[in-house]
């Protein structure tokens, strides 16, 4: 039966999945993309915000499941050789789901997008030492249009 | 008089026949807001007509996980990837910069980097200094009134006393932090003799125009979930409608129709329903950016104005200008939080902001560094410099880039080429079947010689900063949406579509206040000349039009 969950299938979702494990495998320190987003809430997200790009990608994990079933297993190199556009689309798609996942970002030591509202004297701060000095002591460097 | 004041959408609208308000305008960003703003503010009945719709703060993605997926979709730059019924598409084949914009009550405030920066004076008369593009018929100095009071309208953050620009006597907020990735840059152009100072940006950091103090996202060019950013749905329209004005939205102009004496007499508008209105006014003001301007004027044909409305010169949509911008990212081995924003900018430099002709070309550019972004920004820094899209190699490029990077972006200066220019499209229309634009705009040698030029300084710049790695970007993906030049203002009726103070020499009761009417063009963001441009029109309305434009229909 179809599982019309973001509009795919469950084939097309399972062949997206095995193409996560492809475009976005385990590397030394990192988790596979399914560690990563266990639930598959992370995919859910990246489809829903993606959505103008469905058809681009039902199309090219339609093309890649086609190939699998005859029994070829393309690298990477080989799945952008299908189709370049369409598989540029999937890595945005993939890639992107993983790296929105807060279980990367921790190993990444990317905090996230959280307030930071400046401290005070933290303009001053990075100006330390005087660094705006040399620029003045050049003074202007405008042209002013004759008249 | 049955016109609402008020904001509500076009398909509540309702005129009699004898409803004439003061003036019509079409497109509420920061030109319409502005203009009218300052007319409401004296009294005038402004309707304002904006084919798009309110956004509410809470649909920014920016605090939310699937921020950065959402630039790939909902709130992508490009008005062609977003699609919405509101966006018009455009045509792109011919085009060798894609332009992007906003189309939603504040226009393209709503997405814009919020860098605000003045034209510098040499901007104004290029031609004169330096014997290229042309000379405006107003100078620095005319705008220079209007450029204080638009820094206070948009709560602009700057550091006093830049050496690049003449000194005001206008007052903003203090400047934003330059971070340690803004005090790298300038270490390196220090260790170069070069300027740089800290950036100024239409960013609050107190509260003020509506607006809460920045908390440094670094999410500006996708609407500021902070409420920090100057987009004019904040900053302007709640004053305007405070003020009297009428906000219409939803409400997409399709065309200007004249009267026997050539007088613009009515707008014709569409509803989301494709239900058709028109309202009548005694001044009308296009303020729709350099793409949806000329885009009404050509739509706006009669047998007066058989090439377009205002378009005896037949300069109306040619001289398109897009500023298009570069990009050097420096990769450091140490981390320098890049994801901190505003971005907006942290500092700049005009350095080689100004022409030097032993350098082989013209015009120059600015240069501005500024938040990198989150993973996916880094990805795709790290794919559009060659790095790998997919396999165990990926993570690499992301870790290489992410935190560590200091984003410069090189914003050049453009030349006016007739050829370069909007028309209507034979086949594409909008969601309601009205003719879409079509691009044309090729990338002059001149423009490739400054963008090869600005890579290779600022290449030197990182270095001297101490960069590991610098990653070269001819073509910025995101352009900055920088949409000039098509209604050029001159004094020859021959040669330009406006005067000094945006009045179209064709058809006295109507002008142009966007960016369309710039004869050349600065090497940064234009919305502060924009808007300064537009104030000083509506205080010249205000002060001379009513009163000679009456003698003259009289
Ligand atoms: C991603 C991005 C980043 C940018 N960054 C910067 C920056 O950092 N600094 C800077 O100075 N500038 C920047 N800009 C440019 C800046 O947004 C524009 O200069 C500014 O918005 C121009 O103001 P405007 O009012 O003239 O036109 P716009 O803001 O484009 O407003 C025109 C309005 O007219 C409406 N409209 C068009 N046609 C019709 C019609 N037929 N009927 C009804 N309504 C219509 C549109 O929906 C739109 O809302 C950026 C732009 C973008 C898109």
């Amino acid at each position: 039966m179809d599982d019309l969950d973001q509009g795919l299938s469950e084939a097309q979702r399972a062949t997206l999945h095995s193409l996560a494990e492809i475009i976005t495998p385990a590397t030394p320190g990192f988790p596979s993309a399914a560690e990563a987003d266990p639930s598959g809430a992370v995919l859910d997200m990246a489809l829903a915000e993606l959505v103008r790009n469905r058809p681009a990608i039902v199309a090219y994990v339609d093309a890649v499941a086609h190939l699998w079933g005859k029994g070829v297993q393309p690298d990477v190199e080989g799945l952008e050789a299908i189709d370049p556009a369409g598989f540029a689309v999937v890595c945005d798609l993939l890639v992107g789901r993983y790296l929105s996942c807060r279980a990367v970002w921790r190993l990444l030591g990317y905090p996230g997008r959280v307030p930071a509202p400046p401290a005070q004297g933290e303009v001053e701060l990075y100006l330390r030492d005087d660094l705006l000095a040399p620029v003045v002591a050049r003074g202007p460097i405008y042209t002013m249009p004759p008249g | 008089m049955t016109i609402a004041r008020g904001t509500y959408p076009a398909t509540e609208f309702t005129a009699s026949a004898d409803d004439v308000v003061d003036v019509v305008v079409i497109g509420s960003g920061p030109s319409g807001a502005t203009v009218t703003k300052e007319l409401t503010a004296m009294g005038f009945h402004v309707v304002c007509l904006e084919q798009g719709r309110w956004i509410d703060t809470h649909e920014y993605t920016g605090t939310r996980d699937e921020y950065e997926l959402s630039t790939y979709g909902r709130w992508h730059s490009s008005s062609n990837v977003r699609a919405m019924p509101e966006d018009y598409p455009l045509n792109l084949a011919d085009s060798d910069v894609s332009p992007v914009m906003y189309n939603a009550v504040g226009g393209g405030s709503i997405h814009f980097g919020a860098y605000w920066h003045r034209y510098m004076p040499s901007d104004f008369k290029l031609r004169s200094l330096y014997g290229v593009a042309d000379d405006w018929p107003i100078s620095w100095e005319d705008l220079a009134p209007h450029y204080d009071a638009v820094d206070k309208d948009f709560a602009a953050a700057a550091m006093h006393g830049d050496t690049a620009f003449p000194v005001t006597g206008g007052t903003t907020l203090p400047p934003h932090p330059i971070n340690d990735y803004g005090r790298l840059f300038a270490q390196g152009m220090n260790a170069k003799g070069w300027h740089w100072w800290p950036a100024s940006n239409a960013i609050a950091n107190t509260n003020t125009k509506g607006l809460v103090p920045c908390v440094r996202l670094g999410v500006c060019e996708a609407g500021c979930p902070n409420g920090s950013k100057a987009s004019v749905d904040i900053t302007h329209w709640p004053i305007s409608l405070k003020q009297g004005a009428t906000l219409v939205t939803g409400a997409r102009a399709r065309e200007l129709t004249v009267d026997k004496d050539g007088l613009v007499n009515s707008a014709i508008f569409l509803d989301n329903n494709g239900r058709e209105h028109r309202i009548k006014a005694d001044l009308f003001v296009m303020a729709a950016n350099g793409i949806g301007t000329s885009r009404l004027l050509q739509l706006s044909t009669s047998s007066r104005f058989p090439d377009g409305l205002a378009n005896s010169s037949g300069l109306v949509g040619r001289r398109l200008m897009l500023n298009p911008t570069a990009m050097a990212v420096g990769v450091f081995d140490q981390n320098l939080a890049s994801w901190f924003g505003p971005a907006g900018n942290t500092a700049h430099s005009f350095q080689f902001g100004e022409t030097d002709a032993s350098r082989g070309h013209v015009l120059g550019a600015s240069w501005g560094t500024s938040a990198a972004g989150g993973p996916v920004a880094a990805y795709s820094l790290s794919t559009a410099a060659g790095g790998a899209r997919a396999g165990a190699g990926m993570m690499d490029g992301v870790r290489n880039i992410l935190g560590r990077s200091v984003l410069m972006s090189i914003c050049t200066s453009d030349l006016p080429n007739e050829n370069n220019r909007v028309t209507l499209d034979p086949v594409l229309t909008d969601s309601h079947g009205i003719p879409a634009p079509r691009i044309e705009y090729t990338k002059d040698q001149n423009s490739k010689d400054l963008i090869e030029f600005h890579l290779d300084r600022a290449t030197e710049a990182l270095e001297a900063a101490g960069a590991v790695q610098v990653l070269r970007y001819p073509e910025m993906p995101d352009q900055p949406g920088h949409i000039l030049g098509t209604a050029r203002m001159g004094t020859d009726p021959t040669r330009s579509v406006v005067d000094g103070y945006g009045r179209t020499h064709d058809v006295p009761n109507l002008f142009i206040v966007d960016g369309s009417v710039f004869p050349s063009v600065g090497t940064v963001g234009p919305t502060n000349t924009i808007s300064a441009f537009a104030r000083r029109t509506a205080h010249h309305i205000v002060d001379h039009a009513m009163a000679t434009m009456e003698s003259e229909i009289a």
